[in-house]
């Protein structure tokens, strides 16, 4: 026995050896020694050693104006693998042979040891049987193309963790012993870092299963010890994990405390939206994973049962009846296990591993039905549940496990069944089948051995390239910049501004730049990761780089701290980049100074640096922080919220008035309500909403505070009639609410009386017509139908006396018709912190004419308390976006602007009539389009016909859309059923180009209509400048040198009065100053000592305000590393624990 | 066997489970009229009712593990032919009433298990 055990475990050493071999071969098949796996969001840097050094650090300078680091250190150990393959392969990028190689021999290491471990349940045949499964499927290889080592190193962790968990069980281990393997295994292979805890998710279902199976056999035998010894070995675990983890918790509690890391989850993981956990969701249902796929783009959205188009081989396993076939022949392989299994052993084995195939599978399919309602009561109601938003992805690697585990062991009993039958034991036959079996697994998954597959993520857009050489020279220059003078360089031209990928003529495609991936020196672009305030200034650069503004192009580049321009021209954007090219040969001074293949360096002469003193700063409302790179003369800007701590500072101020009489145009796009509601009147919990509503309208003692309430309830009933109507509810219920609705439209009227205000008259009306126009155009579309005449006469009555309650009401703020709304716009100044006002006018709000050219009011006029004034347009400013108006000195707060416009001219322009081809079917249409069509403005279609018998309707069509989902999809907007003039607003996607608009008759004639007509709705934008005289002091030295990514030493020279002090990388509270030669205080007890930055500069920098005079130096820390190093130290001391630990137990 | 001794043997069955049988239907009935109730329907929709049916099924008649593989089987070839036939959607939701009839049998399992375990008092479960 004892021979044969350890012949047993030789042959399975050469066999994992051989099977290593096997997956080295590969490696080189799949990546040629030549070609890079990078882009996408794959995280695989271009420059290995680069990448692992910039992770030693709190604070990452490589990305445009800098991002916090500190929940990323625990993907040091991944990012040292990178560094080590591409040691290996010897290349500089980590997306090589050896890589790929190294993390699919990992998993089938691990499998082994798993698979070894589970030999002595199952036979000394499932140990080589399972490993191949595990390695080779779509879970594993359906990420292959990013090489998401984060997730497979997860994978090997959850391997390791199982074997751990049997011997435990077995009492092979002990329970110490036990807990500090798996927790090594956790610490090793630990999923990237703490951002990567949603891909836990695999791991917390193999926990969750242990517990369920042990619980279950608990709650049958009344025995529940096994229950209490595993949850002693999961609390143990944990405890040394996170011991040993303190390197990457410890960095990231103050950002916990000081709820930043609240912006950073809410940017990276957090992004509730159900919408993409829907999406994720749509091909993975309890079938699709049975039949081993589910991979959510497989499939085209929403069909959930057909491919998408664009995946290179997911169509074949909806075509081919072989492939088909197959996937359902495996699962009842698989599932043979659970009825043909004799043994107790291996009975326990298995049904464990279906309770961990069932739980994954669960989680797996995520909201897909029908068991999607539990998995979105977790994601709304369990805290925290909501970092799994991608379940496939999240959850299926124990289903990978799990059903290799089934697949393997029904295998090996369908073998054994097959040999009795055919009365033929020997060795080889049987293993002949068993490998039979394991052919069809293989045969099944074959598109996994042709690379052109695996590295595609669509059909033609792959991460397997050739990276030109002078990409990799560009990347060495920017490391060579000295590290005094690391200032940014801009990619010009920038990512896309829909997709925000960067992508190259040569095959890259990355939706983070390549600059990230590639060095060290910083790169600035209009990459993702930028606040919507920093887009502004980096936009308002390349805009003006590309308009040849060369004044205002120094002005951004100074003030953006950039130093460099890079130009691209194998960018897919490469227009850009010429006329980019173009302007900067006419710039004078603009020198060129390096070229690398397709690239060209430019310094700029006016060097910047990333430290600067001043002491005079405008502001700007926080929300309005986009007006900041519009103003550009006004110098530093701050917000008014931040400006009460330096107000001495404060020379002017800028505020975007609200256009009030716009808002009345905004319930024109209101269709009808759109919500409905579960509790309706004839249901036996109505009472106690109806109780809850009339004691919520009797406690309200503020009139402004009832009308709420009516307004409130009106539309809720409104939405319980609707639903109503729609499911059939009888006749009595329904009249019943309307008669109470039109109780509440008396009684609203009455509230009006003794709450209107001529100050807030367009907000109320505003909020009245937002109410009451889609409960209005709901009720009117229903009097239109047909069967509304053989309803019940009290119902007909009621009905109709809320169309004739709101039309009243609608009328009662005396606002005069849409036509006026459109011609004149109100404007209230709130303003009061200036000595002297200027308006500005953004010329490129404005209307166009019929001609294209933007129309300026007729009459401005400042409408006071007492009288009214004419104002007039001044000279334009040199920014030619804005013309000014100069107010007078007695301007009061609350009075208000009134900008008068010529009316506006129809811009629909008939192209042609003909049959269009629609997903709904074809109509024959009228086809026109907008003339000088804008993306940003907003639309008003306006529809008369007399002809009610037709069936009109309206689509738009937009050219330009990049939308995977609706691309050149012309899309439905309303159907035009009534008499009265039919309107409708449209906003044109920020991808649109051009617009075509389809009235189309859905009964075979052509639309009969009397007029369409399109006007613009617009809003034009007006900025109130206020500007105050303050005592200004002078301005000290100020030079600085960056002692590493999160050290600068600042040096100030003549300092006599008080001045801000900014840093000009993104703010964060845990930037720290402090005064040279000061005691440096020790982190953890003198926290508060620290100065932090008090205001936010320009809206992304840091400023202290500085009130010391004399020579001196500052140093300015990033303070997450001091925590980094001291967690290192308790990291190394809990290395240096277990493993005294482990040796102790052994 | 033939269609007659089929129908006594079914016969046969319902009669000495006509008790399980009234508790799966009331099971049933409370299930669906569950699906009805507001707030509950939320999360507990009509479309779950015959899988938890099936589920609370399988324990309530005692069906043998055994009989619910081959039925499963049975179904994964009916899954087969409607996907061929070009009905996958048919096929997905056959595919769920799997998911329910395994799960019941896994759950099962793992009881049975642990009580022959109990009765022979070697290892806890």
């Amino acid at each position: 026995m004892k021979r044969f055990t350890k012949r047993f475990r030789s042959a399975y050493l050469v066999y994992v050896l051989l099977g290593t071999l096997v997956l080295l071969l590969l490696s080189f098949v799949w990546v040629p020694k030549d070609s890079v796996i990078a882009g996408h969001d794959s995280g695989l840097p271009l420059n290995s050693l680069d990448f692992l050094k910039s992770r030693f650090y709190a604070w990452d300078n490589r990305t445009s104006f800098g991002v916090d680091n500190s929940p990323l250190f625990g993907s040091l150990t991944l990012h040292s693998v990178d560094y080590l393959s591409s040691l290996v392969a010897g290349t500089a990028y980590a997306g090589n042979w050896f890589n790929v190689f190294f993390w699919l021999s990992a998993i089938f290491i691990a499998a082994s040891i798993l698979g070894r471990e589970l030999s002595s349940y199952l036979g000394k045949r499932f140990a080589f049987l399972f490993p191949p499964l595990v390695v080779f499927n779509f879970y594993l290889f359906q990420s292959i193309f990013i090489l998401e080592r984060a997730k497979y190193s997860l994978l090997v962790a959850q391997l390791l963790f199982l074997t751990i968990y049997f011997k435990f069980l077995k009492e092979k281990l002990s329970l110490i012993r036990a807990a500090v393997l798996s927790a090594l295994a956790f610490f090793v292979f630990n999923g990237g870092a703490l951002l990567g805890i949603p891909l836990y998710g695999s791991a917390i279902i193999v926990v969750a299963a242990i517990l369920l199976f042990h619980l279950i056999g608990g709650l049958a035998t009344h025995r529940f010890r096994v229950v209490w010894k595993i949850l002693s070995l999961f609390g143990l675990t944990f405890l040394f994990l996170v011991f040993l983890n303190a390197y990457q918790i410890l960095p990231y509690v103050p950002g916990i405390i000081d709820k930043s890391f609240i912006l950073h989850l809410s940017s990276k993981v957090l992004v509730i939206s159900k919408d993409w956990v829907n999406y994720i969701s749509h091909g993975t249902s309890l079938l699709s994973l049975f039949r081993l796929q589910g991979v959510p783009s497989w499939y085209t959205y929403n069909s959930g049962v057909l491919p998408d188009p664009d995946h290179p081989y997911a169509k074949f396993y909806f075509t081919n009846v072989f492939l088909i076939t197959l996937s359902f022949i495996l699962p009842i392989i698989a599932f043979l296990g659970m009825a043909l299994t004799k043994k107790r052993e291996g009975k326990k084995i298995i049904y464990f591993f279906a309770i961990l195939c069932f739980l994954s599978m669960f989680f797996s399919s995520g909201t897909h039905p029908p068991l999607g309602s539990f998995y979105g009561f977790l994601y709304d109601y369990l805290p925290g549940f909501n970092i799994f938003r991608t379940p496939y992805y999240k959850f299926a690697s124990a289903y990978s496990i799990s059903i290799a585990v089934l697949f393997s062991w029904g295998s090996i009993l369908a073998s054994d069944l097959i040999t009795r039958r055919v009365k033929i034991k020997n060795v080889i036959v049987s293993s002949g089948i068993l490998s039979l079996f394991l052919l069809m697994w293989l045969g099944y998954h074959w598109v996994i051995f042709i690379p052109r597959n695996i590295f595609d993520w669509k059909i033609g857009s792959g991460t397997l390239l050739k990276v030109p050489s002078y990409v990799f020279d560009a990347g060495r220059w920017m490391d060579s910049l000295p590290r005094n003078s690391r200032d940014r360089v801009l990619f010009v031209p920038g990512v896309d501004e829909v997709s925000f990928a960067d992508s190259y003529k040569w095959g890259y495609w990355s939706l983070s730049p390549i600059y990230y991936s590639l060095t060290l020196g910083p790169g600035i672009s209009n990459e993702l990761s930028l606040t919507d305030t920093e887009r502004g200034w980096v936009d308002k650069l390349y805009s003006e780089l590309y308009g040849g503004n060369e004044e205002n192009v120094v002005t951004l580049v100074r003030r953006l701290n950039i130093n460099y321009l890079l130009i691209r021209s194998d960018s897919t954007t490469e227009d850009k980049a010429s006329v980019a090219k173009d302007n900067i040969a006419k710039f004078e001074g603009f020198q060129r100074v390096q070229t690398f293949g397709e690239w060209e360096v430019y310094k700029i002469s006016e060097e910047s640096q990333s430290a600067s003193a001043f002491n005079q700063i405008s502001t700007v409302p926080q929300k309005e922080s986009y007006l900041m790179s519009n103003f550009l003369s006004e110098g530093p800007f701050t917000s008014q919220e931040d400006s009460t701590k330096i107000t001495r500072f404060v020379t002017s101020s800028l505020d975007d008035l609200n256009c009030e009489s716009c808002l009345l145009e905004q319930p024109l796009n209101q269709s009808g309500v759109g919500t409905s509601v579960r509790i309706l009147p004839n249901s036996p919990l109505y009472v106690f909403k109806e109780k809850k509503e009339s004691l919520l309208l009797k406690d309200a003692k503020d009139t402004s505070v009832k009308r709420d309430f009516y307004l409130g309830f009106i539309y809720r009933r409104a939405t319980e009639v609707k639903t109503m109507l729609d499911i059939g509810t009888p006749d009595p219920y329904i009249t019943e609410d309307l008669k109470k609705i039109n109780q509440y439209l008396s009684d609203l009227g009455n509230v009006l009386k003794e709450t209107t205000n001529e100050d807030t008259k367009y907000f109320q009306a505003h909020q009245l017509l937002l109410t009451l126009t889609p409960i209005k155009n709901t009720l009117q579309a229903y009097v239109a139908r047909g069967d509304f005449a053989f309803k019940d006469d009290n119902l007909k009555k009621e009905m109709l006396g809320v169309l004739w309650s709101i039309n009243q009401l609608s009328g009662y703020y005396n606002i005069d018709s849409t036509e006026k709304l459109r011609e004149e716009k109100v404007y209230t100044i709130s303003s009061d912190s200036g000595s002297s006002y200027i308006l500005y006018l953004n010329t490129q709000t404005l209307p166009s004419n019929k001609t294209g050219e933007r129309q300026l009011p007729k009459k401005i006029e400042l409408i006071n308390s007492t009288q009214n004034q004419s104002l007039s347009l001044q000279n334009i400013s040199k920014d030619e976006k804005w013309v000014s108006i100069n107010l007078p000195e007695n301007v009061t707060k609350n009075a208000r602007v009134a900008l008068k416009f010529p009316p506006t001219p129809d811009l629909f322009e008939l192209l042609t009539k003909k049959e269009e081809y629609f997903p709904t079917g074809s109509q024959r249409c009228v086809e026109g389009r907008i003339s000088h069509f804008e993306t940003s403005k907003s639309y008003e279609v306006i529809v008369t016909t007399h002809n009610i018998r037709q069936e009109l309707n309206l689509f738009f069509n937009e050219t330009g859309n990049v939308d995977e989902f609706f691309k050149n999809e012309p899309y439905y907007i309303s159907q035009i059923k009534s008499n009265v003039p039919f309107r409708q607003g449209y906003k044109p996607s920020s991808f649109a180009k051009d617009t075509t608009v389809y009235l189309c008759n859905k009964n075979g004639d052509y639309p009969d209509y009397d007029s369409l007509e399109i006007h613009e709705i617009f809003a034009p934008q007006l900025v109130l400048r206020g500007t105050k005289q303050q005592n200004l002091g002078i301005l000290p030295q100020v030079s600085i040198q960056q002692a590493s990514p999160i050290k600068y030493i600042l040096s100030i020279k003549n300092a006599k009065d008080p001045y801000i002090l900014s840093l000009n990388n993104r703010y964060s509270p845990l930037w720290k100053l402090t005064f040279a030669n000061s005691k440096v205080p020790n982190p953890f007890f003198s926290y508060s000592k620290f100065i932090s930055p008090q205001v936010v500069v320009d809206g992304y920098a840091n400023g202290w305000v500085i009130d010391k005079s004399g020579d001196y130096q500052v140093i300015i820390e990033y303070f997450p590393q001091e925590l980094f190093y001291v967690g290192i130290f308790v990291s190394a001391a809990s290395v240096l624990l277990v493993l005294f630990l482990l040796n102790k137990h052994k | 066997m033939k269609y007659e001794d089929i129908e006594a043997k079914f016969y046969k069955w319902a009669y000495l489970n006509r008790i399980r049988i009234a508790i799966f239907f009331v099971s049933y009935l409370t299930l669906y009229v569950l699906s009805d109730l507001p707030y509950i329907n939320l999360y507990f929709p009509r479309s779950i009712v015959p899988l938890v049916g099936l589920f609370i099924g399988v324990f309530i008649l005692k069906i043998p593990i055994r009989k619910i593989f081959l039925i499963t089987s049975g179904l994964f070839l009916v899954c087969l032919m409607l996907t061929l036939l070009g009905w996958p959607g048919k096929a997905e939701s056959l595919g769920n009433f799997i998911y329910a009839l395994f799960l019941a049998a896994t759950i099962k399992g793992i009881f049975s298990q642990a009580g022959k375990e109990k009765q022979k008092a070697k290892l806890p479960m």
